[in-house]
């Protein structure tokens, strides 16, 4: 397992590289710096700016400079923010992220899991057709429809939680961002888990233990739960990466310190390291879960083996 | 008897039906949205935190490098220049306690307090403005609004790397005295010297910090505020600094500004009553917000301008006087106004917005009746060469605007379709590329908006002075350039007014541009929130505020 | 029958039998025609503004139903504008990941070799970039005309497809007619596009469908960043952005594109899921016999036409330590009787008549009690030991947890006693063997693990379902004779279902033939065999090739094919394909009657048989 892991980081350097260059020549591609401004400013100045910032060196050189700097870990200063590193502007609004990303897929997972679990072994009733319309509008309607109405219900009429802004370590902070995160996974999962629930109890080794005679509760958590979990993981290998563009959403909305906000003002205003900066990092973050999913896959399948 | 009860009858009956005819559904609340109720006290609130929205990140907290408006409303509490302004926005004593200035104007000296301090007790001095000064006109550092202070001697020059950084006209006298030496008669130079660009810095931290002296743990600055925290794209917080001249006249202990890019996120915040003051909301829902919050909601006259360019060097507009003309009267400015920008902003029929002393050279035509301008649009229109078989087809490059901004240009093409037949596109792009393209002198019919940065008709005047770097649309009259110079020189301020506002009527003979609104200002203030006035430039120091006991439910 | 409708036909199949999605595709067909009749038939126009009108609640005496935006049209048209422009977006943007997706997938999958490695290494790489932050860059970058959102939405999603369509083409190029057509001289890009892509359409069709509705939602989530379509033209998402906006103020505007989006959206996510779920009904499977006593069981399942009966009527006795076995063809129901006796049939199965073990009825017997007889009293193995095995336990656990539920021991003790067990089933090196996982061992030994499974807490019956079927010849064999030497050994009884006369000839000690759900003929085994009193169980013994006639003899089978269940005859459902029949046979079915000692058959012809032996009828 560890050569496996450490083949498929090796093997992620090439992928990144191939992000960063894509978004480099992007960025430089399009039209407008990150200096022009409505208000014109003095030549002298202007070249001052660039000489500071690398910008007046050819192309092919500001390239192998940024990706010099990012061997040694450094994302380069932000053009929009001056006076401010990425790797600094990154560092305080990971966390944010991290936070309420893993709270909302705890609670996806929980919330998901229970229901979907639920309606395969309830099936046919009417229970198991109203959690799945939930589940099937919960997909269909998008986070900026959702979020916004949270906090008209919760914050402003009803008082009970705050609107918005981040305090480190604060759950009632957490709670509605994560909400509206979690939401169209909550109602994924539960449709996953119903189905594969609902296969794995017609499966035949779950007839061969009904057939041994054990309980319910075995059959449940000793036979069936694992096979029930493959497609769980296989899926939320890649959801993370509908998390981090949700979270530019909840982030804009709930006016929480993230990254996902900055992405676009960044592009906006050609701050050409920070975007290519989240680029990176989004980037990695999507190829390292799903190097843990794949991981997790073959934890759980013993058939699996990994390559 | 009967008559009398029937004739008091009529009004009330007239009353229902003028009532059911009229109703404007738009400005009932709508169902569920109950507005907080607050009882307000006589007393002031036994804490003094002050909680404001901003409606970005800024920049940088460094006066020199901010450009942008968040910036100078932290800045306008953490630092002050030698003038500072007054509760409604007019040049006060700031660091300096006095001034004089020579007979031609060119010449002024400052006298500074001698109790002026920095954050940590280091003595204020002339020395430091010195520096501070140099330091922006110095091509090394970068300042974008180098140019602000081009009204001191060789400030461009330095700027354009011509001469040193000491040739600049600033010397200090001695400790406490400060001369500067302009390079005409600025009336305008108290202003000036209020605005960011022109508050002092610290030198031993930013020679020893270098990019990092703004950080909370080494910043030095002058104002009434330290800076405690800065989280990015979160919120700023400030401390009343204990060491600044008029500290004891400050009322609030701590100032927290939360950045929230979203304006319906500001009202909620707002209405939650997590913050106490607003940098805006979404102008579509001013009726909403007025029927709810009543006079928290202010709106009020902003120096800022609404306009389209044409451009002068390519066809259509090249030498087409009547086309530019029928343009600017097939307008109608007062419904636009009053629909797309629901009241809050004023229309335009000239280019400075309304300032104290300036009077608005309104033009003939505004004074036609709708049918009477519009047969005159037609009029000039067809002379233009232009007709229903051959209209004007051509774009409106606008900047990616709020959803209300771009009905009203919608509603500015669809007139011109109405009116004259004319074929217009609105067409967004995003900001950068329409700069480029505006710098490029490549579009033909462009979103212009101004808004001044100090109070007084030049800031509008130069852009429309030939060669001027602003100057987008490629306009140049010599008459229009004699007039600006005339008035550069002239030390009179009246007459300087006069000058300006001829110049203005040579812009409205040339249709050099097409005037839409005047900007306003866009507030949700808590009637508890005592210590601002509404003033043109927007500039509301967290330093008078104070808040009065009150409770919210 | 089912096979010849091909693809298209399968998939209205399955949607009919789905209503949801029947409703969702109705649904979605009725506001693809709104969108585009609507705009066509309103008396308002999309774009003229109307000042006086601005943001208008809905009213219906006014003329705008749904009410204005802020720039006084009305919604309605606007919003069926804005339902076009989405539906457009989706279809055009799937169009162009088709395009790029099926090209590159195909090609890989053709040419394979290096080709293939490097492109679809490319396409590894791909899935890791994170595509929507480039779709944001792009259309900040390059403005938002609606081509371009096509372009980049559909440059980013063809991912999927190209891996679907490679691995399909690397399935194809093994077919047939693909080898035929080279042989004809067809090659390279003429090969693909006119043999591999016709055969590929249906499974693209449906994971472009499956698109739509994501990219609908992207589009939206662009628009609400303010990179979307640009007014004047709006599509839903913008629509919704800007209701956002006007949230608190004029709800009307958010509420009514978003009461369009969602079911737009979902209906077209439901309709696809429908058009690519495998239907899962439960088979027509068929019940099995009782263990001691089974009286009258019938095994019915509820269908559109009527309830299939997999069983009726059987009769049939376990005695204690027997070997019976129970022959028949596919869909004689014999397995549905062995799988209905420890109540493991379908949950739809209804069950009438009588299953009795010991003096208790098991037939609706709770499941607590049920689970105490299940493993214990009487056990069963399966067909296919790779299935019926969980693949992610390993082999001791299965086979210990028997023993830990129904006799309460520690697991020291039940381990010691598994490998007792598996070395009785002849598994050499058996300690070793319970660490691993049934993918570890071979399909003999997986059976041979199920038969441990099944017999390690000494059960009286043991239920085998044509347990060396799925295995090859000599493995059978194998398991036969094991079956006898645990039978000697325990004394427990053994029924044994299977298609195979010569399996049964050797191993057991009654027989009972099954046809179309009932017991045609019960006797001893070498009763049954000398001397056949039903035509059906005849034919069977005469469809045994023997090695030792002709090469001229024809390969005997029986005429006809087997009878529909959801349509049997009346009668005698042997009859129609019976060489002895009779009238009264297409009329009335002939009762299970015992003819000699122990030898009960279900036939009107009285006497002897032997047409097909050449005896004299």
């Amino acid at each position: 397992m560890l050569r496996y892991t450490a083949r498929r980081l090796l093997g992620a350097i090439p992928t990144l590289l191939v992000i960063v260059t894509l978004a480099f020549v992007l960025l430089h591609a399009a039209p407008g710096g990150p200096f022009d401004a409505g208000k014109r400013i003095l030549p002298e100045i202007q070249k001052s700016i660039e000489a500071k910032y690398h910008l007046d060196e050819p192309l092919w050189r500001q390239y192998l400079r940024y990706l010099g700097d990012l061997a040694r870990g450094d994302l380069g200063p932000s053009f929009q923010y001056r006076g401010t590193s990425v790797n600094e502007i990154i560092a305080q609004g990971l966390p944010v992220d991290a936070t309420i990303g893993v709270t909302a897929i705890a609670l996806a997972l929980a919330i998901g899991g229970a229901v979907g679990v639920n309606a395969a072994l309830r099936r046919g009733t009417r229970w198991d057709y109203g959690t799945m319309a939930f589940a099937v509008a919960g997909i269909s309607t998008p986070v900026f429809v959702v979020a916004p109405l949270l906090i008209l219900t919760f914050a402003v009429t009803l008082h009970w939680l705050p609107a918005g802004d981040w305090v480190g370590g604060s759950p009632s902070h957490l709670l509605l961002p994560a909400i509206a995160l979690a939401l169209p996974y909550t109602a994924y999962i539960a449709r996953l888990m119903r189905g594969s629930t609902i296969e794995v109890l017609n499966s035949a080794f779950i007839r061969t233990a009904r057939a041994k005679g054990l309980p319910l509760r075995l059959i449940v958590w000793r036979h069936a739960l694992r096979p029930t979990l493959t497609p769980l993981v296989s899926f939320l290998g890649p959801a993370i990466a509908g998390l981090l563009t949700g979270s530019i959403v909840v982030e804009s909305v709930f006016g929480l310190p993230g990254i996902g906000r900055h992405f676009i003002t960044a592009a906006l205003n050609r701050d050409y390291t920070l975007v290519i900066g989240i680029t990176v990092l989004y980037g990695g973050l999507i190829i390292l879960f799903n190097l843990l999913a794949d991981l997790c896959y073959a934890w759980i399948d013993p058939r699996v083996r990994l390559r | 008897m009967t008559a009398c009860r029937a004739r008091a009858l009529w009004p009330s009956l007239a009353c229902l039906i003028a009532g059911c005819g009229s109703v404007d559904p738009s400005t009932t609340a709508p169902g569920g949205l109950p507005a907080p109720s607050i009882s307000v006290g006589t007393a002031l609130a036994v804490e003094q935190n002050l909680s404001r929205t901003l409606d970005d990140t800024p920049r940088s907290l460094d006066p020199h490098l901010s450009t942008d408006n968040p910036g100078q409303r932290v800045l306008d509490d953490l630092f002050e220049g030698l003038t500072s302004v007054d509760i409604g926005g007019k040049p006060a004593p700031g660091v300096a306690s006095s001034w004089e200035s020579s007979a031609d104007g060119k010449t002024w000296v400052f006298h500074l307090r001698p109790d002026a301090r920095w954050s940590n007790g280091a003595p204020l001095t002339a020395g430091d403005f010195v520096y501070s000064l140099r330091r922006v006109v110095n091509p090394k550092t970068g300042a974008e609004y180098a140019q602000g202070l081009a009204a001191i001697d060789n400030a461009l020059a330095i700027a354009s790397g011509q001469k040193p950084i000491d040739a600049l006209g600033v010397e200090a006298l001695d400790e406490h005295t400060l001369r500067v030496r302009l390079s005409g008669p600025t009336p305008y130079l108290l202003d000036l010297l209020s605005q960011q660009y022109a508050y002092p810095v610290y030198q031993p931290a930013v020679t020893r910090y270098g990019d990092d002296w703004v950080r909370p743990e080494h910043i030095v600055c002058n104002g009434p505020f330290v800076l405690r925290e800065n989280v990015i794209s979160s919120r700023i917080t400030l401390e009343k600094n204990s060491n600044y001249w008029d500290a004891a006249h400050v009322r609030l202990q701590r100032v927290v500004y939360y950045i929230l890019a979203d304006r319906s996120t500001q009202v909620s915040r707002f209405m939650a009553g997590d913050v106490d003051w607003t940098d805006s909301f979404p102008s579509n829902q001013r009726p909403w917000l007025k029927s709810v919050l009543g006079e928290q909601v202010v709106n009020s006259p902003y120096f800022g301008t609404y306009m389209l360019g044409m451009n002068f060097a390519l066809p259509p507009f090249k030498d087409n006087q009547p086309l530019r003309q029928s343009l600017v009267l097939a307008l109608d400015r007062e419904p636009m106004a009053r629909y797309m920008r629901l009241g809050i902003y004023q229309p335009a029929y000239t280019l400075v917005p309304p300032l104290p002393g300036y009077e608005q050279p309104l033009p003939d035509w505004a004074r036609l009746s709708d049918q009477a301008r519009h047969a005159l649009a037609r009029s000039l229109y067809a002379q233009a060469g232009y007709s229903e078989r051959h209209p004007l087809r051509v774009n409106l490059e606008s900047s990616r605007q709020d959803p209300d901004a771009r009905h009203y240009y919608e509603a500015v093409a669809a007139s011109w379709h109405s009116v004259l037949g004319a074929d217009v596109h609105v067409y967004e792009r995003e900001f950068k590329v329409l700069l480029q393209e505006l710098q490029l002198h490549k579009l033909l019919l462009f979103h212009y908006a101004w808004i001044g940065d100090y109070p007084d008709p030049y800031t509008f005047m130069q852009i429309f002075y030939t060669g001027n770097g602003n100057n987008h649309d490629s306009y140049s009259n010599p008459s229009f350039d004699r007039l600006i110079d005339a008035a550069g020189q002239e030390p009179d301020n009246v007459r300087r007014y006069r000058l300006f506002e001829q110049a203005e009527r040579v812009l409205d003979d040339d249709a050099a541009y097409i005037p839409l609104y005047f900007y306003a200002t866009r507030h949700l203030v808590k009637p508890y929130l005592h210590g601002w006035q509404s003033n043109v430039m927007d500039r509301n120091l967290s330093r008078y505020m104070y808040l009065l006991e009150h409770q919210q439910r | 029958m089912s096979g010849a409708y091909g693809f298209w036909g399968q998939a209205v199949r399955r949607l009919r039998s789905q209503r949801m999605a029947m409703a969702s595709g109705v649904l979605l067909a009725l506001i693809m025609l709104a969108c585009l009749l609507l705009p066509l038939l309103s008396p308002y126009d999309y774009f003229t503004p109307h000042f006086e009108l601005v943001s208008r609640g809905p009213m219906l005496a006014g003329g705008h139903i749904l009410g204005t935006d802020p720039l006084g049209r009305d919604l309605l048209v606007r919003v069926m504008w804005g339902c076009r422009i989405s539906l457009a977006v989706g279809l055009a943007a799937s169009l162009v990941s088709v395009l790029i997706g099926v090209s590159w997938g195909a090609t890989a999958g053709y040419v394979g070799g290096t080709t293939d490695a490097l492109m679809m290494r490319a396409v590894d790489i791909l899935y890791s970039v994170p595509f929507v932050p480039f779709v944001i860059v792009l259309t900040v970058l390059f403005g938002s005309d609606l081509w371009l959102i096509f372009l980049a939405i559909g440059a980013v999603s063809w991912l999927d497809i190209a891996r679907i369509v490679r691995g399909e083409t690397l399935s194809l190029k093994q077919r047939e007619f693909i080898e035929a057509a080279r042989v004809s001289g067809v090659r390279g890009a003429g090969m693909i596009a006119r043999h591999i892509v016709p055969n590929l359409i249906g499974i693209v069709i449906i994971y472009a469908t499956l698109a739509i509705p994501t990219v609908i939602l992207f589009e939206a989530f662009l628009s609400f960043l303010g990179l979307g379509v640009q007014s004047p033209l709006a599509s839903l998402g913008s629509l919704v952005a800007d209701g956002t906006s006007e949230m608190q103020s004029h709800p009307h505007l958010l509420i009514v594109p978003a009461a369009f989006l969602a079911p737009s959206s979902t209906a077209s996510t439901t309709w696809v899921t429908g058009c690519a779920t495998r239907s899962t009904r439960g088979t027509a499977d068929m019940s099995a016999p009782p263990p001691l006593r089974i009286r009258g069981l019938s095994v019915g399942y509820p269908s559109d036409h009527g309830p299939i009966q997999a069983v009726r009527e059987v009769d049939l006795d376990v005695a204690a330590g027997e070997f019976l076995g129970i022959v028949g063809e596919s869909g004689s129901g014999k397995t549905q009787l062995l799988l209905s006796i420890l109540g493991l049939s379908a949950p739809r199965a209804e069950l009438c008549g009588s299953i009795r073990y010991r003096e208790q009825e098991l037939i609706k017997l709770e499941v607590a009690a049920l689970n105490q007889v299940r493993g214990n009293r009487i056990s069963m193995v399966f067909q296919d030991p790779m299935t019926a095995l969980n693949p992610y336990l390993r082999v001791g656990r299965q086979i210990t947890e028997v023993l830990q539920v129904h006799r309460n021991v520690s697991i020291r003790e039940a381990e010691r006693r598994a490998i007792e067990m598996l070395e009785s089933v002849r598994i050499p090196d058996a300690a070793r063997r319970l660490r691993q996982y049934p993918h570890e061992l071979s399909g003999g030994m997986r059976q041979r693990v199920m038969i441990a499974m099944a017999l390690i807490a000494e059960p009286e019956i043991l239920l085998a379902d044509e347990p060396s079927t799925a295995l090859d010849v000599t493995v059978q064999a194998q398991i036969l004779s094991l079956f006898q030497e645990l039978r000697a050994r325990t004394g427990t009884a053994i029924v044994l279902v299977t298609h195979d006369l010569g399996v049964i000839a050797e191993v057991a000690d009654r027989v009972a033939v099954m046809y179309a759900g009932r017991i045609m003929e019960q006797a001893p085994v070498h009763e049954l065999f000398a001397h056949p009193r039903h035509p059906y169980t005849e034919a069977l013994q005469q469809s045994i090739p023997r090695i030792d006639a002709p090469r001229s003899t024809r390969l005997a089978s029986i005429g006809g094919t087997p009878p529909n269940p959801a349509a049997l005859p009346a009668g005698c459902a042997f009859a129609p394909r019976c060489i002895y029949r009779l009238p009264i046979c297409d009329s009335v079915a002939p009762p299970l009657l015992e003819i000699r000692p122990e030898h009960w058959k279900a036939c009107h012809h009285e006497g002897e048989l032997g047409k097909l032996r050449g005896e004299a009828a």
